[in-house]
């Protein structure tokens, strides 16, 4: 079996896949939550809430972006 | 000169299957932004052409291993990489008929197994090639792909459940423009560089290339980037439907998980060199992102015919490829067999066209 499949690499996919897909995921959402919320904080009057919910958006889109370059890394570092 | 113009009528066949495959797998990263409405249709395989054909530049690790650990290479001649490059054509448009995902790799591997029983024997078949190839990682890649999505949709509906829906549609919809765009670079990487492969088999075959070489000539990877280009462009609708709103009925939440985590696992993959389907992976994704919300949100009944598919692709190709290169060898082991069976390939091929164009056009209607 051990021939047949190389078991490490595929652990290796799992775990990557699994912190990549979270990783996106969690980001995303955060950012895009932050971006809502922001936006309801601005039409109550707290501007200062909403410019904190505005830059927790801006750190989650800069991870996202940095995620983007990441990835298209990993497909020139293939060769 | 015979073998010349064999060569010509491989790589011409090899540029033909990479259309096949751009065409049949536009659905793979396109799909979910167009039932999303996070792009609209044209806007959508606009975009995956121009980065397949992007992706395909990327990276020139060639897969001239097409087959390889899989048969043994000693036995690849012109006439069986013609005739599993056929048998692999003719898979892909049978499942595109049919409106159904399957492996374009896959496919092209089962065409080259058949053609190579049948010219040299099972004795040249790897068996445990094929189950290390294909066998668990066309288990592994839905398997994965749906638990990680079903994971990561129930996480982003607890992280943006109490927003309001309009800005987080939103949100979900432009995230879908990046993650379909890294899914077309790296299907483009994927995929482009097979078909590379087996022209620089076909010419290494026929002496124009050093054995072992790593060295892919610019031609090469521009026509083959052209072609999966083209084939994106021009747009397997009839899985595009399938993929998009035949399996679930998908919001942009889960369109934006099911393209992230395809793009997760695939660059996983590629990274450590697993060999899985990009069209498995996305199946999963969305089978994945579908499953969590609601078991039931998942056509049940499409997905198994899907599974079918994907287990028929091996068989199927194998046995095309086999009865190809049985018929070619009927005339001989020059060009004319090949060039009969490329002539009725092709008559079959307008005969679909010119039913095609009778039906209804394609509406790329597909939001949910």
């Amino acid at each position: 079996m051990g021939t047949i499949l190389d078991a490490g690499a595929l652990l290796e996919v799992v775990w990557a896949s699994v912190a990549a897909g979270l990783g996106i995921t969690v980001a995303a959402s955060v950012g895009i939550a932050s971006v809502a919320r922001a936006g309801t904080e601005r039409r109550a009057g707290r501007t200062s809430r909403a410019f904190g919910w505005t830059a927790g958006a801006v750190v989650a889109a800069v991870i996202c972006l940095a995620a983007v370059v990441g990835a298209v890394l990993v497909m020139t570092a293939k060769g | 000169m015979p073998t010349d113009a064999l060569l010509v009528l491989v790589v011409a066949t090899a540029l033909a299957f990479d259309f096949t495959n751009g065409f049949h797998d536009t659905a793979n990263v396109a799909a979910t932004s167009i039932s999303t409405r996070a792009l609209p249709p044209r806007v959508a395989v606009g975009m995956a052409a121009v980065l397949n054909f992007v992706g395909a530049f990327l990276s020139l690790q060639v897969a001239a291993t097409v087959a390889g650990g899989i048969v043994e290479p000693g036995v690849v001649t012109l006439p069986t990489v013609f005739a599993g490059l056929v048998g692999a054509i003719v898979w892909n448009v049978v499942t595109w008929y049919l409106g159904l995902p399957s492996s374009s790799s896959h496919a092209l591997i089962g065409g080259m197994v058949g053609a190579v029983l049948v010219a040299a024997g099972p004795e040249s078949v790897l068996v445990d090639g094929l189950v290390g190839k294909v066998a668990i990682p066309a288990v592994v890649a839905p398997l994965l792909a749906l638990l990680v999505a079903g994971l990561c949709i129930l996480i982003a509906y607890r992280i943006v459940g109490r927003q309001r829906p309009g800005p987080v549609a939103r949100g979900f919809r432009l995230g879908q423009v990046f993650s379909g765009g890294l899914l077309a670079l790296a299907h483009g990487t994927n995929d482009a560089q097979k078909t590379m492969g087996v022209i620089v088999l076909a010419l290494v075959a026929n002496g124009d290339l050093p054995a072992g070489t790593t060295e892919v000539p610019f031609w090469v990877v521009v026509s083959s980037a052209a072609s999966i280009g083209l084939g994106t462009y021009s747009g397997g609708w009839r899985i595009i439907r399938t993929l998009g709103s035949r399996i679930i009925r998908m919001d942009p939440a889960q369109g934006f998980v099911a393209q992230g985590v395809g793009a997760a696992v695939i660059l996983a993959a590629s990274r450590v060199g697993f060999p899985l389907s990009t069209t498995h992976v996305i199946t999963g994704g969305v089978m994945g992102a579908g499953a969590a919300k609601r078991l039931s949100a998942v056509r049940w009944g499409v997905a198994g015919n899907i599974a079918l598919a994907w287990v028929l692709t091996l068989p199927a190709a194998a046995a095309t490829g086999a009865a190809v290169y049985a018929f070619s060898t009927l005339f001989g082991s020059g060009a004319l067999g090949p060039v009969v069976i490329a002539a009725l390939l092709i008559a079959g091929l307008a005969v679909i066209a010119i039913k095609r164009v009778r039906q209804t056009p394609p509406a790329p209607e597909l939001v949910t």
